[in-house]
């Protein structure tokens, strides 16, 4: 996966340990416009819907 | 020499666990100069005299994204690194995520010592962790411990003398990543098991289908548990209490008292039937304490356990991703829900706790759905013993009332006010056993603010009332608010003084509602005006303070239109 945009956004995701290349599992999807939550390692994350908009992932 | 420990460490690592073992209960809880982050601050006696502990705010990296970081970065930076020693709780549960702060702090020169949290949540999940050969790569002390149930903790506090500076040179960000791959590949082992039951729970607990039907489940059984709790004080502890102790007692101590007089009319007030009624009566030793202690805390007790118990399991997080896209209507995002559960509880804390949203402009909704749309819990307890005995029905009709003006009231600020509601980003932290040490010390010190709090305003409110009824000094206000009361809400006027007494206790508010003897219409949309008119003074003051005194006069103006509306709607269309 990787983060666009120069934001303090994907720093912030580093920090909580998604780093471009990291696999991730997507958990669930909450209906109109909601949170993407993901699994990756042993952390759950919930995306909002814009963040997880900037958000590109490789599907394996 | 050691003079001051600083405890840092990943958000939901069990922190306030440690830090909870480590001081004991003198703990003092500060802001930050500047800031709305709190810290808390306690003393660990480590038989050599006392060292002050600090527990840092959550922080994931030590190069900060928010406020809070910032602060735990500053207050760490700010320290004379030969005097400090810097205890960085891990959860063992989560290892690759938590070392890279660890790595963080060590190559920044501070003195470390790293505290391997719920270990024993971690053996559950098949994780094994080689501490000696953690502590052997990173070349500071490493300490397993178990917070929950204190295991390990001597062992830390023995070995916080121990914790040293190492020189390591700082890494970027990918070598970093690379070495904690290392790392945790060298010391953890996984043991490949099935998803155990809790671990399931995990996952259908945030996906849309289960999720909701779990949520649903569990607002239900708060609800449920919060009520029969309450009921349950009532009827087997306070009531017996007031009853059959207390009341006799009272009889007894002022059979010399001139039942006409000033001191009897101030300490009893009105006999109802020739009979002292701690509902009714409004005086000092009758209904000043009986509201308080008889009808609402007993309801402030079971609702901040229930609370404190979804908090510490770890749901909250996970209602708040299911609820996001309904409270991105309201302008708001789902961490919102937070401080509105918050606020059923007592409005001033759920405000309080609206820092946690990012913008003004999201505060400023939360905080006025919250006085407006939000009953606390001494308001509720009194809606129950009042309509209650009308049945159930009653009832869930203010709350039905309120839930649709929250939902109209969030919709049409979202349209008016400028902007969007921000976006969020939050870990989901794993279910957990709550800690019940731990969970009677938060109980002890929510219930002890509260008593704190109201107490002194509710006999006040009670003196109040009583010396200007004692002297008739309501007629007044009464006919002058008349036309108002009568014409739009189809309420008696002296019922404009329980409006008033409202603005400084809600609870004493419904019981001044009690001897006037109002049918079920007038007492519905009684009730329902006090929840959403003017937030008691507390409230009131919070809402200054934290939104300033433009917004203040917004919120007001709001308040008072909407009850207007409300109130006349329920009166002319709703009950015709």
């Amino acid at each position: 996966m990787s983060a666009a945009s120069g934001s303090g956004l994907s720093k912030k995701l580093m920090d909580m340990g998604l780093y471009p290349g990291k696999e991730v599992v997507k958990l669930s999807h909450i209906g109109l416009k909601g949170p993407v939550v993901i699994k990756f390692g042993r952390s759950i994350v919930a995306l909002g819907h814009g963040v997880a908009e900037k958000v590109t992932v490789e599907v394996k | 020499m050691i003079k001051k420990i600083f405890l840092i460490g990943n958000p939901n690592v069990g922190k306030s666990a440690v830090f909870s073992r480590l001081t004991g209960v003198n703990v003092v809880s500060a802001n930050y100069p500047g800031t709305t982050v709190e810290i808390l601050k306690g003393m660990l006696e480590t038989g050599s005299g006392e060292v002050e502990v600090v527990d840092l705010p959550g922080t994931y990296s030590l190069e900060p994204s928010s406020p809070a970081e910032k602060v735990a970065t500053e207050m760490l930076n700010s320290a004379d690194k030969s005097e400090i020693a810097v205890i960085n709780v891990v959860d063992s549960t989560n290892l690759e995520r938590n070392i890279f702060l660890t790595l963080q702090l060590i190559e920044s020169g501070l003195p470390v010592i790293v505290c391997l949290n719920m270990c024993d949540d971690a053996c559950h999940r098949g994780i094994k962790i080689d501490a000696d050969k953690l502590k052997d790569i990173l070349g500071v002390p490493v300490i397993p411990t178990c917070a929950v149930t204190g295991s390990g903790i001597k062992n830390l506090i023995q070995n916080i003398g121990a914790a040293r500076t190492i020189s390591k040179t700082k890494q970027s960000y990918e070598e970093r990543w690379k070495e904690i791959g290392h790392i945790t590949g060298e010391v953890q082992q996984l043991e490949h098991r099935h998803h155990n039951f809790r671990e399931m729970l995990e996952d259908i607990s945030v996906m849309p289908a289960t999720g909701f039907i779990i949520a649903a489940g569990v607002v239900y059984g708060a609800f449920q548990i919060v009520r029969s709790l309450g009921e349950f004080i009532i009827n087997r502890i306070t009531d017996p209490l007031f009853m059959d102790i207390y009341q006799p007692m009272l009889e007894k101590l002022t059979s010399g008292l001139n039942k006409e007089g000033f001191v009897f009319h101030l300490l009893i007030g009105d006999l109802i039937d020739g009979k002292m009624d701690f509902k009714q009566s409004l005086g000092l030793l009758t209904t000043a304490p009986y509201i308080e202690i008889g009808m609402v805390l007993p309801y402030v007790i079971s609702f901040y356990f229930v609370l404190s118990i979804l908090e510490d399991i770890g749901y909250l997080p996970r209602l708040a991703i299911l609820l996001d896209s309904v409270m991105h209507r309201l302008g708001l995002h789902g961490y919102a829900v937070i401080p509105v559960l918050l606020g059923f509880g007592c409005n001033v804390p759920g405000i309080l706790s609206t820092r946690i949203l990012e913008s003004k402009r999201e505060r400023f909704i939360a905080a006025t759905i919250i006085s407006i749309g939000v009953p606390c819990v001494p308001l509720q307890a009194m809606i129950f013993g009042l309509l209650g005995a009308f049945g159930g029905f009653y009832a869930a009709g203010v709350y039905l009332v309120l839930l649709v003006l929250i939902i109209v009231l969030g919709s049409v600020l979202n349209r008016i006010m400028g902007g969007n509601s921000p976006e969020f980003l939050i870990e989901i932290p794993p279910l957990r056993m709550p800690p019940l040490s731990m969970l009677g010390k938060k109980l002890y010190f929510r219930i002890k603010g509260f008593l704190i709090e109201a107490l002194p305003v509710v006999f006040a409110g009670v003196l109040l009332v009583n010396v200007l009824l004692y002297f008739k000094a309501f007629d007044m206000v009464t006919g002058l608010f008349a036309p108002v009361m009568r014409g739009l809400f189809g309420l008696p006027k002296e019922s404009i003084i329980a409006l008033i007494i409202g603005f400084f206790r809600k609870d004493v508010a419904v019981g001044m509602l009690m001897p006037l003897g109002l049918t079920v219409k007038q007492l519905f949309i009684a009730t329902t005006l006090l929840a959403i008119s003017f937030p008691c003074v507390a409230t009131f003051m919070v809402l200054w303070k934290e939104l300033g005194f433009k917004s203040l006069v917004k919120s007001t103006a709001i308040m008072i239109f909407i009850s207007m509306l409300v109130g006349g709607m329920l009166n002319f269309i709703v009950f015709r």
